[in-house]
């Protein structure tokens, strides 16, 4: 990354990543750092590697090679022993894109949470523990109310809100938000944009941004990756990558955003014919 | 004439109304876009003028096509319309196409069974509407199966089977939604040409109003079921005359800087079955007057535009980044 004012400490430090399924090479020789309290996006379209590295950065996936190290300790391996599950939960969260499939639909939303504050807050008594639940529902703008819906009983902008209270339980310091906005209509997408840069504003927290949608990506990440069949093609400090792209393929994907007086010709021409 | 007119189209289902109202008109070879969030109908009135309305709906009003009444066409009537009149694109392909027969089988199957044309010429004009799509090595594509193809390629052969019963109009349910934003320009760019050089007219269904003013002619943006603003798309985007629409245009991040807040629209959107008073966007409007919780505006003319709204002439216009409309 390039230089943005004084340095600070890396909290995610990627080497040599790779990640090969059979004969296919989804993720080839990907390396970067996340600074502490900045926010990174990988853009690329599908087959770029993109979630591919957001699910070996949270353990999903086992990297074929090259090393992950998060919060200074190596995660390239995967855990067996509980206790280090926790300690790595607490450290790194993923929010999905789908909030309809990510949440139990039998089970009050609000006692999901309090589960999750059990696991992870267990040396804390229950009545903080209550009292952190109400806390996370007002930063993520929901109340009591909510708390006792299932989640088939509130709307997508809501559901969405509870997944990503859910990965703050932890008070985790890197979230993942992958394509976390993707399937929200624009005025909830709006009002979770300016949710999430409130809660970075309240805690110092990191976000690694997995994302298709430029719009999204200048209002929230700092530093942009783009990827393309599982290589970086380019890198650097959002404005720069977005307003002045490099590579033909950053500039091909820029061109692709419909904005006032574009045509989709325009894009066309650079476009591959499959 | 007008190739289609809606006329006071209501939607129920189980008594719970989907659909409010809804009028337009269609002139031949004219671009439309229906925009409008979750829940606002435009897929409903796609639904309706297709007659696949789901089980249990019901539908008044009337729908013109070409002179046919389609809410009151039989079987035979509908046929009809369904080839050589209207064609639909959905927006998953994968959902839309079986996945254990080729291309070439797919693309056959309506010619040879509606219209009882021989192998060979449906074969030939299969490779003929594949290549309309700039879809390269047509001929080698008949023998492909669908997982064979990425999305966008899938949603090509989409759109040529669409144009094999040489239909007027084409109607497109978030045709791009599911694609990539470099496909999305392709298939756009694709329905743009066909537009031009068959003279087709096409509704195009979209949450993304942007994508909308820069592929259509004009704009109908949807709330709660029924519409609230419909304009030229070239004049939309500078001077919308619903706070809905503005509300819209504002909350969307640009592509020029990054803003502190974004305008995000206060509130949840109302269900088309919640029973209101007066406008139905008031509960979230920056411009709300005691008569707008009182009366229900009709869509009226305002300069350029036909708005629902009291205060049309009032509307703002939203500037990129702006951060003024910020009342979340």
């Amino acid at each position: 990354m390039p230089d943005a004012g004084p340095k600070s400490e890396p909290i995610v430090e990627v080497a040599g990543l790779r990640k090969v399924f059979g004969e296919h090479v989804a993720v080839d020789d990907v390396s970067f750092t996340v600074e502490a309290g900045s926010s990174l996006a990988i853009v690329g379209e599908s087959g770029s590697g993109k979630t591919t590295v957001a699910r070996m950065l949270s353990g999903l996936e086992r990297p074929t090679a090259g090393t992950i190290r998060v919060c200074g300790r190596d995660r390239s391996r995967p855990v067996r022993r509980a206790a280090e599950r926790r300690r790595r939960a607490r450290e790194l969260q993923i929010v999905f894109q789908d909030p309809y499939t990510s949440l139990d639909p039998r089970e009050e939303v609000g006692d999901g949470l309090l589960e999750l504050l059990a696991l992870h807050q267990s040396e804390r008594p229950r009545e903080w523990r209550q009292e952190r639940l109400m806390e996370m529902a007002e930063l993520v703008g929901l109340d009591e109310r909510h708390l006792r819906s299932r989640p088939g009983e509130l709307s997508g902008g809501q559901r969405q809100r509870i997944t990503i209270a859910r990965a703050l339980v932890s008070e985790p310091r890197i979230v993942i938000l992958d394509e976390s906005l993707a399937s929200l209509d624009v005025s909830l997408q709006a009002q979770i944009l300016n949710l999430l840069g409130d809660i970075r504003e309240e805690t110092g927290i990191t976000y690694i941004l997995i994302s298709h949608d430029l719009a999204v990506v200048l209002q929230l990440a700092t530093e942009t990756l783009v990827m393309k069949d599982g290589r970086i093609v380019e890198s650097g400090r959002t404005v720069d990558v977005l307003h002045s792209p490099e590579h033909p393929y950053t500039k091909l994907l820029c061109d692709s955003v419909p904005r006032r007086g574009w045509k989709p010709e325009r894009a066309l021409q650079g476009a591959e014919s499959n | 004439m007008s190739l289609l007119t809606v006329d006071d189209l209501d939607v129920a289902i189980g008594g719970t109304p989907i659909l409010r109202s809804v009028s337009f008109a269609l002139e031949p070879g004219e671009a439309l876009g229906i925009v409008g969030e979750s829940g606002s109908g435009k897929s409903m009135t796609a639904r309706a003028i297709a007659r696949l309305l789901p089980r249990g709906a019901v539908a008044t009003g009337k729908i013109t096509f070409d002179g046919t009444e389609l809410l009151a066409a039989g079987t035979a009537d509908m046929r009809r319309v369904r080839d050589g009149g209207i064609s639909l694109v959905f927006q998953d392909p994968r959902a839309a196409i079986n996945p254990v027969r080729s291309i070439g089988d797919f693309l056959a199957e309506g010619l040879r069974t509606n219209r009882k044309i021989g192998k060979a010429e449906a074969r030939r004009r299969a490779v003929q509407v594949l290549e309309e799509v700039r879809i390269s090595r047509a001929e080698a594509r008949l023998a492909a199966y669908p997982h064979q193809l990425s999305g966008g390629l899938l949603q090509r052969v989409m759109i040529a089977a669409a144009l094999l019963s040489e239909p007027r109009l084409i109607l497109a349910d978030e045709p791009t939604t599911a694609l990539d934003v470099t496909t999305q320009a392709e298939i756009m760019a694709i329905l743009e040409e066909l537009r031009r050089e068959r003279g087709l007219a096409s509704i195009f269904i979209t949450h993304d109003l942007e994508l909308a003013a820069a592929t259509c002619d004009r704009i109908a943006v949807m709330y709660a079921g029924e519409l609230v603003e419909v304009q030229a798309a070239e004049t939309l985007l500078e001077r919308p005359h619903h706070p809905y629409t503005a509300a819209l245009l504002a909350a969307r991040p640009g592509m020029t800087e990054r803003v502190p807040r974004l305008p995000a629209i206060p509130g949840r959107p109302l269900a088309a079955g919640d029973p209101i008073e007066g406008c139905r966007f008031a509960p979230r409007c920056p411009l709300v007057i005691d008569r707008c919780r009182s009366e229900h505006p009709a869509l009226a003319p305002c300069e350029q535009s036909l708005s629902r709204c009291w205060r049309a002439a009032d509307v703002k216009v939203p500037e990129a980044g702006a951060e003024q409309l910020d009342h979340a």
